[in-house]
């Protein structure tokens, strides 16, 4: 049983993520929905969360920002965070990775690449 | 300006395919007249501007279908505006990822209108009047 | 034709749940083949489609239902389901959409086969497991029903797994992701 907390301000792509977890077969529990970073910290406060998707361009807190404040929680550091983002640049990608995200996807991107993506983020965070 | 455009043309296939099941079939000569819906981007960072697209709301409704995976009277108007917005924005993002790849961006969440008659991106420096499977899409981009 | 072989032509489509058998497509160009298995009931299923829409030419449709994506996608799947498989179980992988005719075609019908295809499938709640798509090559496509293998051949070439992640594996492919 897992909780994924979904971080983006577009209600679509929020959508669209949601309905490749559910059609990917993963075990869920919950899917919680959040529209930029503040909401997102405030849910990873309140409740368990076994996983974040997150995108970068956001209103109020931006996806890196997020990322930030989840690496330097002593609670929340260990979350496996994917960002799937249409910033398409290298800078930004390599910057996110060292900073902790475990998945970089890029958007335009097909439904079985973000599919792989959190399998093998899944697959590592269970050895 | 003509590599822009390239640029510009080589983002739209990856984006329409990829995650709109769509595809550029040609180029119309301009944005026809009537009821648009339009959705606008800004960046800044490396270089500034903006990105607008501008479709028929029946194309936006028949693009907003295949990127949600639903069928197309399953579709409210918000989710066609919410998908419009998500057009611009992943367009702009693949745009950028191929003029500066190691720059530095943020764009910023995007603004969706309806403009009657056309002209929709008339006043921006680069335009492209796609022809896709669904209607036209016209694209306006201006980089600073 | 080789025993044990379910030959599925052009703008046909066969479903059988004989675990000896193999289901085999031959010179996708432009056409795109669609496989599925079902690993616990051992059902396997092929569809070799030629063309996106049925709208194209609705009387070819009502004749042969296969040829199109749109009318022959959900046929393959309701076969499949009557014959033991489950939706959610069904591991599918397509294959062709090649451009065939000349290499600098610019919306050529291979390309868009391949898309109606992945979009029919999105729409249908349905993932697809592997994909060989694009480029200009034929590919001749063998869906093992024991195993759930699905094993492609390109003209010349020996034959290759479908693997179980995604990848471009055709030359040329255009779609990323």
């Amino acid at each position: 049983m897992a909780s994924i907390l979904i971080v983006d301000d577009s209600s679509a792509m929020r959508s669209v993520i949601k309905r490749i977890i559910k059609l990917s077969g993963f075990e869920m529990e919950t899917c919680v929905e959040a529209g930029d970073g503040e909401d997102a910290l405030a849910v990873l406060r309140s409740q368990p969360v076994d996983m974040v998707i997150s995108d970068i361009n956001m209103p109020r807190m931006d996806g890196e920002t997020l990322l930030r404040e989840i690496a330097a929680d002593q609670n929340l550091c260990g979350t496996p965070v994917v960002i799937v983002s249409s910033d398409a640049t290298e800078s930004r990608a390599s910057r996110l990775l060292e900073l902790g995200a475990g998945a970089y996807l890029v958007k335009p991107f097909q439904p079985q690449a973000l599919r792989e993506k959190l399998e093998q983020l899944m697959e590592g965070a269970h050895g | 300006m003509a590599d822009m455009t390239a640029l510009l043309d080589q983002a739209a296939e990856e984006v329409l395919e990829n995650m709109f099941f769509s595809g550029v079939i040609g180029e119309v000569p301009g944005e026809p007249a009537g009821e648009r819906l339009c959705a606008t981007v800004a960046f800044a960072g490396s270089s500034e501007g903006e990105l607008t697209v501008s479709a028929a709301a029946s194309t936006m409704a028949v693009l907003a279908a295949g990127f949600l995976g639903v069928e197309e009277n399953e579709i409210a108007d918000t989710q066609v505006r919410s998908v419009a917005g998500e057009l611009a924005n992943v367009l702009c993002g693949a745009f950028l990822g191929h003029l500066e790849p190691l720059g530095n961006f943020r764009i910023s969440p995007p603004r969706i209108t309806d403009v009657q008659g056309a002209g929709a991106v008339r006043h921006m420096p680069l335009r492209k009047y796609f022809e896709l499977m669904e209607g036209d899409l016209a694209v306006g981009l201006t980089v600073n | 034709m080789t025993a044990g072989q379910v030959v599925v032509g052009v703008a046909d489509c066969r479903i059988t749940n004989d675990a000896a058998a193999s289901i085999v497509t031959y010179a996708l160009g432009s056409c795109v083949a669609v496989a599925i298995h079902d690993p616990v009931t051992r059902v396997g299923g092929m569809l070799h489609l030629m063309l996106p829409e049925s709208s194209l030419d609705s009387a070819k449709a009502e004749r042969n239902p296969y040829m199109f994506a749109d009318t022959g996608i959900p046929l393959l799947f309701r076969q499949a389901y009557a014959a033991g498989a489950e939706k959610r179980r069904l591991v599918v992988r397509i294959a062709g959409g090649a451009q065939v005719m000349d290499s600098n075609g610019t919306f050529n019908i291979g390309k868009r086969n391949c898309l109606t295809v992945k979009k029919l499938l999105w729409k249908a709640g349905v993932m697809i497991h592997a994909e060989s798509v694009g480029g200009n090559v034929s590919r001749t496509v063998r869906l093992e029903v024991d195993s759930g293998r699905c094993l492609m051949r390109t003209a010349g070439g020996p034959e290759q797994v479908l693997g179980d992640r995604t990848s471009a594996q055709a030359e040329g492919s255009v779609v990323r992701g």
